[in-house]
């Protein structure tokens, strides 16, 4: 199966390429879009693993909903000070250096001893309608508890806005 | 590599390349249609200039005039403008435009000797939510076109673009949950095969049937996420000009290709939701092939009759003008007349046909394979004239209006639809 290393590679490189551009990136907006094709990247390896629902939500939820809001906070406020006072640091340098050994580390053992597949029993259905099923009978107190966490976020950003449309 | 890899390969290119052709060629219908329906209700009579060797196909041809004449303007790249992502942003909107009808089934699975191939270029037990997942990524194109043209109008476009985009995507996503939970499934090939068959023994079990609301829903949703007329703030043509104000040549036209491939998209996406995909009314596939020669007969005749229509139209049409034009547009008319007499002479043949041939199991499949591939595309079309007709017909909404009819009407009519569609499906079961 040459297909699947070629992807896995052209994933996976794509991913640290692009984490390590995020940090190293002096402008907020280059760092956010090198984000998004990081997340784009590990959605292509998701699906790879035979994940194709949390392949369409990483894209949907990370790369689309939360990096376009991230965008747009960026847009509104102006970042040209901050992108001033940023100067590169040393840690840039430490960082390269450490994702090129693992890098490096990382190659050595797939060249070696190939990559690790998910065989047998391990290997579960990656379906809408088995995720839909767990989610809502195993996991239904988790499902709940994250619902009402997520509510209780909302009241708190409504209660945080009014109040400073108040003072403006 | 194994065999079977090439297999996959192949089978999946060929279908992945009939769907990106289907779309670049609805590219230019939708183009001529955005003309000749804007000339309709602007009564104007639309482009009727361009030709070739005197035939001008209703205006048609003025496609390729106008790509000759895109392909040869000057390719100005301005000196302020961040250059890879001004360069980038075309190429990722075009890029996903013509990834975004890869998951819709455009015919039943074709059967041919034991071997059974989906008609769908990719088969995803994900469905919709890669069309959603893809929307949700094309407004990067608009943001990056914004902020790299570095240019104040285009910013002020990428921001209401992204703002606009986080909105409806949500009505959007909601506005599909009910029909998901009536057909049981997200997979857009299973979706369009639980539709075909009838309520009462009358009616299609359309999506738009079973889900009103939700399909009234989806296609707001769809007109903003596709930044048309009622919706076109980012490009907002009489203010701010939009996020392409910068751009030029192949740049710029890449855009408006992409906006008339999502086109396409949306309405191939909404058929396949909503209008049953390529499901013929009141013919299912196992009928066409069961009566295949009738069913042949059938459309040869129809193909006939419309024909002889067109070409009765057309002889009206010449009449009324005879002998005015003392250029190559003279011959047009007997061209065309000759092109439907080559069509009617086909359908006649098609007739006889049907009578001195039968069918065997092959071709039966390939003709059920092909109605349905003309159905689909005919829903296709007739939604793209709707999407287009919509833009000529209602004004743009301020932003006020545009935030409030996302969040405090489809949100909430989104959340009502899911709970009716729950209760009825609960009290159907229970």
């Amino acid at each position: 199966m040459i297909l699947r290393e070629i992807f896995f590679f052209l994933f996976g490189g794509t991913a640290v390429l692009c984490g390590l551009f995020m940090l190293t990136r002096k402008s907020a907006l280059s760092g956010a879009v090198s984000l998004v094709v990081c997340f784009l990247s590990f959605a292509g390896l998701y699906a790879m693993l035979d994940a194709p629902f949390i392949a369409a939500m990483q894209v949907l939820v990370y790369a689309g909903a939360i990096m376009m809001l991230i965008i747009f906070v960026i847009m509104t406020i102006d970042l040209s000070a901050e992108e001033r006072r940023a100067e590169k640091p040393v840690i840039v340098g430490g960082i390269i250096a450490g994702a090129i050994v693992a890098a490096a580390i990382a190659l050595y053992s797939i060249t070696v001893r190939g990559l690790p597949h998910i065989t047998g029993a391990a290997r579960i259905d990656g379906s809408v309608t088995h995720i839909g099923a767990v989610m809502f009978s195993k996991h239904v107190l988790n499902f709940e508890m994250l619902s009402l966490l997520l509510l209780v976020a909302l009241v708190g950003a409504v209660v945080l806005g009014k109040k400073k449309a108040k003072e403006g | 590599m194994m065999n079977s890899d090439w297999m996959f390969l192949g089978t999946t290119t060929a279908r992945a390349v009939f769907m990106w052709g289907l779309t670049l060629v609805f590219i230019l219908i939708n183009i001529f249609l955005e003309r000749k329906i804007c000339a309709f209700v602007q009564d104007r009579v639309g482009p009727n200039r361009a030709h070739i060797c005197g035939v001008r196909l209703f205006g048609f041809i003025l496609n390729f005039a106008d790509a000759v004449k895109l392909i040869f303007k000057e390719d100005i790249l301005p000196p302020f403008v961040n250059k890879a992502y001004y360069i980038a942003a075309p190429a990722v909107i075009m890029t996903i435009a013509l990834m975004g009808a890869a998951v819709v089934p455009f015919a039943d699975d074709l059967t041919v000797g034991g071997f059974t191939l989906p008609m769908q270029a990719l088969n995803l037990n994900v469905g919709f939510l890669y069309i959603l997942a893809l929307t949700s990524l094309s407004v990067y194109s608009l943001v990056l076109a914004g902020w790299g043209s570095n240019s104040k109008y285009p910013l002020l476009s990428a921001m209401r673009s992204s703002a606009q985009m986080i909105s409806y995507e949500i009505s959007m996503g909601l506005s599909l949950v009910g029909l998901v939970m009536v057909f049981g499934s997200v997979d857009l090939g299973q979706i369009v095969k639980a539709q075909g068959g009838l309520i009462a023994g009358v009616v299609p079990r359309w999506g738009i049937v079973v889900q009103p609301l939700g399909a009234l829903l989806f296609a707001v949703a769809s007109l903003a996420e596709l930044n048309r007329t009622p919706f076109d703030l980012p490009e907002g043509e009489s203010e701010i000009i939009g996020f392409h104000v910068e751009y030029s040549s192949m740049k710029f036209a890449l855009f408006f290709m992409a906006e008339y491939a999502n086109i396409f998209v949306a309405s191939a996406v909404f058929a396949a939701l909503f209008l049953g995909g390529w499901q013929i009314p009141w013919l299912t596939t196992a009928a066409i092939k069961e009566h295949a020669a009738p069913v042949f007969r059938t459309v040869s005749i129809v193909a006939l009759a419309a024909m002889m229509a067109v070409a009765a139209l057309l002889v009206r049409f010449y009449r009324k003008r005879p002998y005015q034009w003392k250029d190559l547009r003279r011959i047009e008319g007997p061209v065309l007349l000759s092109a439907l007499g080559l069509g009617a002479l086909l359908a006649v043949a098609g007739i006889v046909a049907s009578y001195v041939i039968t069918p065997g199991p092959i071709m039966a499949a390939l003709l059920a394979c092909g109605l349905q591939m003309a159905a689909f595309c005919g829903k296709s079309f007739f939604l793209c004239a709707f999407v287009i007709l919509v833009r000529w017909t209602l004004p743009r909404l301020r932003y006020d209006q545009l935030m409030a009819l996302g969040w405090k009407i489809m949100l909430p009519l989104g959340l009502a639809n899911l709970l009716v569609t729950g209760l009825v499906l609960l009290l159907k079961k229970g």
